[in-house]
Parts: C-alpha cells; structure tokens; sequence
C-alpha cells in the first residue's frame, strides 16, 4: 500500500519549520528592537541645551543689559527652530514694588520687553551650537531686578532657559 | 550663566500669542522711537541753521 515517509525526509521537514519559526522570531525581535529605539527611547528625540548668560553693564553712565543666548543640540535628530514664539523675554521688578513682610515669591507680569531670536535660522543639527548676542539699552531707573527668559520653539515643544539679575 | 537641558515642554496657542504680541510691541515701540528721534535731529539740524 502506502510506503511510509523516510526518516531523512521527516527531519529535514522539522528542520525547515524550526527554521522558519526562528526567522519569524529574529524579524518580530528586530521589530520590537527599532520601534523601542527610535519611538519609546530618548536617543531619536529632539533634545537641546539652552543657556543663558545675562549682566548688567554701565557705559558713559548708560545702562545696558547684555545677553549671551546659546542653543546645543544634544540629540542625535535635526532640530527645526521656529521664529513664531522664539524669543529673548524681559522682566522686571523696580525695588519699591514690593516690600513684603515675610519673604514671598516673586510673580513675574508681562514681560516689558521681547526680542526675535535666531531669525536666520531654520534649525539645529546634531551637535551644533547656535548662539546670539544682544545688548538692551535699560531705562533709567532706581534698584530694578530683571529676569530674562530664552524660549526656542521646535514643532509643539519649547525649551526654557532663565536668568535673574539685580540692577542697583 | 544659567544652563537647562530637557526633552522641552509643550507649549499652549495662548502662551505662544502673547510672545509674538510682545515682539510686535517692541517692534512698534522702537519703530516710534527711531522716527522720534529723527524728527529731533531735523529739529534740532533747523534750529542751527537759523
């Protein structure tokens, strides 16, 4: 009747299928491999230093305030700068204005005054460094405390860098 | 110098308007100062030539 399959052929058919089995493994591991990598992990995603450098100088009995901006990009992706929010903002807080009786927190209002930032550029590459310089005439005043603020905006993210500093 | 490194944060429609109304006010207001100062300077240039 039947001739019952030789046991060679029987193996090599297990062969074939453990075999395929481990290729279906090695492609599912792969997967899960890049999407934790490139979607779940912190390598891939935009990540920038910001720093910023503020003091007050007085010239020819003028006062100035001047800023030093830098922006790194510390991650491995392109980083697209957009003008629209990107800014150098400042406060202020003239010393009368508040004489506590305990200490508090200081709530910064509007800023009096903001500034563009990298406005001919588009964005950061990886391991770049972008810096800006900027020199602000101060009105004169008495005792004023200023806080500076960098804001750099890429896509629905900013980053936020601040400096306070007291003018006497 | 004040140094900050993080993923960034999410920024609101209302926060992003009020810098960019903020940059347009600085625009404008130093718009106005240069004109202000020009007409000083032609004043000033009129007065000595009298």
């Amino acid at each position: 009747m039947f001739a019952e399959p030789p046991t060679h052929a029987l193996i090599s058919s297990w062969v074939e299928t453990v075999k395929n089995v481990c290729e279906i493994l090695a492609i599912l591991v792969g997967a899960a491999w890049t999407y934790l990598n490139y979607f779940r992990g912190r390598t891939y995603k935009p990540r920038l230093e910001c720093s910023i450098d503020a003091s007050v100088e007085k010239h020819s009995g003028h006062s100035f305030l001047q800023v030093a901006v830098k922006v790194r990009n510390i991650g491995l992706s392109r980083v697209p700068v957009d003008p629209r929010g990107t800014a150098l903002l400042v406060y202020s807080l003239a010393a009368q204005d508040h004489t506590p009786s305990f200490p508090s927190q200081i709530r910064w209002d509007n800023p009096v005054a903001a500034f563009g930032l990298f406005s001919g550029k588009k964005w950061v590459e990886s391991s770049e460094t972008i810096a800006e310089a900027l020199m602000v005439a101060l009105p004169r005043a008495g005792a004023v405390t200023y806080k500076v603020t960098l804001k750099v905006v890429s896509g629905e993210i900013w980053w936020t860098a601040e400096s306070i500093l007291a003018h006497t | 110098m004040v140094t900050k490194t993080c993923d960034g944060e999410r920024w609101t429609q209302d926060e992003i308007d009020a810098i960019e109304r903020a940059k347009e006010q600085q625009r404008r207001r130093e718009q106005e100062a240069n004109q202000q100062r020009e007409i000083d300077s032609r004043n000033h240039q009129v007065e000595n030539t009298q």
